[in-house]
């Protein structure tokens, strides 16, 4: 079996899709040596990386060979955009193609197209992405939805959603795959990693993630700001993530807030620091509005960390019954969550034990085997077609 | 009697121009019934000119200007191998460009007497000196959802409203929305932008019972109810996301007897949509009709049982009216100009949410008395539209331009916004003290495909001056002007186009760069015009 698998968004700067391709990959590898891995580090007509051949994930193995697709953008963009009779033998010839970025391409007549859903959040919230950005996930997954041949959803509520939303696609085509820690190998979760200057070990609480609306980083400010009129001994709370989108006056925000001193923004992380962010914590917040899973909270809690975490969308299929649960439009909800883990010694120890455990249950082994499982079972069913659909 | 110039060149056959050409002719139409005291010349391209014979008229003439090919539109929906991709495209440039330059016309407007120039598809191609502009502007998309135009798009949308904003002496914005968007974007005055309502819906009348069921049944629509939608296949018009709701829409309500139809130029990008249909399984839900003539259109919209109307930008919106004004309901998308139009008349959604669509259809399909007050409501509204305001508005606007005539500062057109210019530009100006210097700073980058440009300074009757400016090097043109008002041009040749030297997917065609444009007038005073 010869696999084609988008790789494009795991460049420097890493986000949701590009950790879950990257790290998908990499136990590909690690497990998986008898079948042809062509990788591409640009895919698809939406998102451009200009030092995506450079900076994506090389491996070097045997079976895992790296194809370039177009000189610049507009070759590159022009060949996903005229998928044609010579297209699939430029690609490799590929049995089955992967793809990660929300773009799904269309026209191949001879490979499966494997499409990697993360969430329907652009659907649902609108508002909380760019014009552009809501565009273009929307076109992906529509043209997923008519198009691909096997749709993988990284939780049960995206694929539960996917389906409301397109109920003539064919169940028997879907299938969940949960992420893993990449921080799960014990070789890993030994290393001490880099202290971040001017923190002390179980003294701050941490949030991580891309700073964009979606996190609900001002309603957890708002909720901060209140949490430190009422506590004697108040913790500083680390924001820890690169810039995303539509929060560019966030330090204005916090200024104004008169949390200067008790809010530090570190920027994008390395994962040596952020591993030991992860272990030094006092908590780990994470109230957000909208996960396709909420891979931060899971990695959180492979260190043992107590959990606060937002009651919808997909957080309590991943965190179970290991974590505090807040509604993430309440801040009074908020509040009592932090004050609750701040002064229940034992709720907290607990919370962190459970977390240990339950976050044992995730790896990217256990998805990188039920994604092989999905592309022999791919292979075994025709290319999508009308004839799967039901009739109206 | 006022000689008005309108110019129609930009008009494309059948439906691929969308609601300006509906507007422009509709307009036509109305000034030749109620503005016995002016004449029009329309300005037509050899592929339009006969289909606009109809226009002819005792108050209404018509002269062909422009003699080439048909702009072609983008044909994405092509799949051609990639080798064959990028031949097609050099040609697609080439035709481009033999678009964008267009020969000077034989006589100009003033020496046919011209008292104004209208651009009823905004482009002010046709400005000549003396001649007051008045130029419709629809949209301003590209820079509302830039992410649905290529960067060459915007290069050229920006260029030639940065050019209307340099030569319009009016501009009119088809609603307040456009008009904030044009204040926002272009910086105009406020004074000469201004809003005339397209009230254009009129143009619809019930066609008889007998025909009007023998068209429904020749287009196949006669067995079931269906809603309406009618859009070209563009982006924005957001078709794939009224299919997603009408996906959950019928998977909710299996029973539903209610068919969705679409009219449109069908220029290849609904494939893409008709394709999804099938895959969804709605093939025999989803009707294509394509671009409809007249009587068959009036028969759809008869036949249907309300307008669903999903896009995400609108300058006006002319199908909300239209349906009002027949009688039937509205849902429609709470973006741009829409709520402006159809106001308290209609039922709104969020078109980015399908959910919202579908909640709306059920309402509308199981709620009979938001029906009825809908239609009651529609056609209040419907009603203060009027043809006959609006033509009035715009002669109005054509008197004022024409009053104002006298030009009172100094314009340049023919520079992009990012400094380059093309084989000509032109510079207009307004009367001053004798013995002031136009200066020109002239810039020609080392990397030019030419080893220099030549470029000839005239002033119309004569060439004042000549200057090679070899690649690499800047030059300094200065202009003793007189002070009256008038007309010098700069000429540059050869141009170059940047893709087809791997550069980007730039399709202008470029001569050299204007680092600065200035009006010096004795003792020192120095004004900008670029």
């Amino acid at each position: 079996m010869k696999i084609g698998f988008d790789i494009s968004q795991t460049g420097s700067l890493k986000a949701g899709c590009g950790y879950f391709a990257d790290s998908l990959i990499r136990a590909l590898a690690d497990l998986d040596s008898e079948n042809e891995y062509i990788l591409y580090p640009h895919f698809g007509t939406t998102f451009w990386d200009p030092n995506g051949e450079k900076n994506t994930i090389k491996i070097n193995k045997p079976n895992m060979e790296r194809k370039r697709i177009g000189r610049d953008i507009e070759t590159a963009f022009a060949f996903w955009e005229n998928i044609g009779v010579d297209s699939e033998e430029r690609l490799g010839t590929p049995d089955v193609i992967h793809a990660n970025n929300f773009y799904c391409p269309s026209g191949l007549k001879r490979a499966r197209v494997v499409y990697t859903l993360y969430d329907l959040n652009f659907l649902d919230n609108p508002d909380l992405t760019t014009e552009e950005n809501r565009s273009n996930c929307f076109g992906g997954v529509f043209t997923a939805a008519v198009s691909a041949d096997f749709i993988v959803a990284i939780s049960q509520y995206s694929l539960k959603r996917f389906l409301e939303i397109y109920p003539h696609y064919p169940k028997e085509r879907t299938g969940v795959v949960h992420l893993g820690s990449r921080f799960c190998s014990t070789d890993q979760m030994n290393i001490l990693g880099d202290t971040v200057s001017g923190l002390e070990s179980e003294k701050f609480w941490l949030s991580v993630c891309t700073l964009e609306p979606r996190k609900n980083l001002r309603r957890l400010l708002r909720a901060f700001r209140e949490y430190l009129n009422l506590t004697a001994d108040p913790h500083p709370l680390v924001l820890a993530g690169g810039k995303g989108w539509m929060e560019g006056d966030l330090e204005n925000f916090i200024g104004e807030l008169g949390l200067n001193d008790h809010v530090r923004l570190t920027g994008y992380v390395s994962d040596e620091k952020l591993c030991w962010l992860y272990q030094n914590c006092f908590s780990f917040i994470y109230p957000s509005l909208y996960e396709g899973f909420g891979l931060p909270v899971l990695e959180a809690m492979g260190f043992g960390a107590a959990v606060i975490t937002s009651n919808t969308t997909s957080l309590p299929e991943i965190a179970g019954n290991a974590a505090h649960y807040v509604d993430p439009l309440s801040e009074k909800s908020m509040i009592e969550g932090l004050l609750r883990i701040e002064k229940e010694k034992d709720y907290r120890k607990k919370l962190g034990e459970k977390a240990q455990l339950r976050a044992k249950q995730f790896s990217f082994e256990k998805t990188a085997y039920a994604v092989l499982r999905i592309y022999r079972q791919v292979l075994r069913l025709a290319k999508f077609a009308p004839k799967n659909c039901r009739k109206r | 009697m006022a000689l008005i110039a309108v110019d129609m060149t930009p008009v494309l056959p059948g439906g691929m121009n969308g609601g300006a050409k509906i507007l422009a002719i509709e307009l036509l139409k109305s000034f030749h019934e109620t503005a016995l005291q002016e004449r029009f010349l329309l300005l037509t391209a050899s592929w339009n000119h006969e289909d606009l014979a109809f226009l002819d008229s005792s108050n209404m003439r018509r002269i062909c200007v422009l003699k080439g090919h048909e702009p072609t539109p983008k044909a994405s929906h092509v799949r051609y191998p990639g080798r064959l991709y990028r031949a097609m495209g050099k040609i697609r440039n080439h035709l481009k460009r033999t678009i964008q330059k267009r020969p000077p016309m034989k006589k100009s407007l003033a020496a046919q007497n011209v008292n104004l120039l209208f651009c009823p598809f905004t482009a002010p191609t046709y400005t000549e000196v003396d001649i007051p502009t008045v130029s419709v502007i629809h949209d301003l998309q590209h820079r509302e959802l830039p992410h649905f135009f290529s960067p060459h798009e915007i290069g050229l949308r920006d260029n030639f409203i940065a050019d209307l904003k340099r030569k319009a002496d009016r501009i009119i914005c088809v609603s307040e929305h456009v008009r904030k968007t044009v204040l926002k974007h272009l910086e105009t005055s406020p004074a000469i932008t201004h809003t005339v309502p397209t009230s254009i819906q009129t143009r619809l009348s019930r066609p008889e019972m007998k025909k009007q069921t023998a068209c429904l049944r020749t287009l196949g629509i006669h067995q079931r109810p269906y809603m309406f939608y009618p859009a070209n296949f563009w982006p924005h018009k957001n078709h794939a996301m009224l299919l997603t709701a009408y996906g959950m829409f019928l998977s909710r309500h299996p029973d539903s007897p209610i068919d969705l139809v679409f009219t449109g130029a069908l220029d290849g990008r609904e494939e893409m949509i008709k394709h999804a249909v099938i895959k969804m399984g709605l093939e025999k839900r989803v009707h294509f009709l394509g671009f409809v003539p007249h009587h068959e259109l009036e028969a759809v919209w008869y036949g249907c049982e309300f307008l669903i109307f999903p896009s995400l930008y609108e300058g006006f919106g002319i199908p909300v009216l239209e349906a009002m004004s027949i009688g039937k309901p509205v849902l429609c998308s709470n973006l741009t100009a829409l709520p402006e139009v159809a106001g308290d008349a209609a039922v709104y959604f969020d078109p980015r949410k399908p959910e919202e669509m579908v909640y709306c259809i059920e309402e509308i399909a199981r709620n009979a008395p938001l029906k009825k007050a809908l239609v009651d409501k529609g056609r209040i509204r419907a009603n203060g539209y009027r043809l006959s305001d609006m033509t009035l508005g715009y002669l109005e606007i054509f008197r004022m331009a024409m009053a104002g005539l006298r030009m009172t500062t100094s314009k340049i057109s023919g520079i992009f916004e990012d400094g380059w210019m093309g084989e000509r530009t032109d510079i207009f100006y307004a009367p001053g003290p004798p013995e002031r210097v136009l200066e020109i700073k002239l810039e020609a980058p080392p990397w030019l495909p030419a080893r220099q440009i030549k470029i000839r300074l005239n002033d119309g009757k004569k060439t004042l001056q000549k200057i090679g400016l070899r690649r690499g090097r800047e030059s300094i043109i200065r202009q003793v002007l007189p002070g009256k008002q008038g007309h010098v041009s700069l000429s540059m040749n050869p141009t170059f186009c940047p893709s087809d030297h791997g550069i980007g997917e730039d399709f202008r065609a470029l001569s050299v760069i204007c680092c600065g444009c200035w009006m010096i007038t004795p003792p020192k005073k120095k004004i900008s015009l670029f």
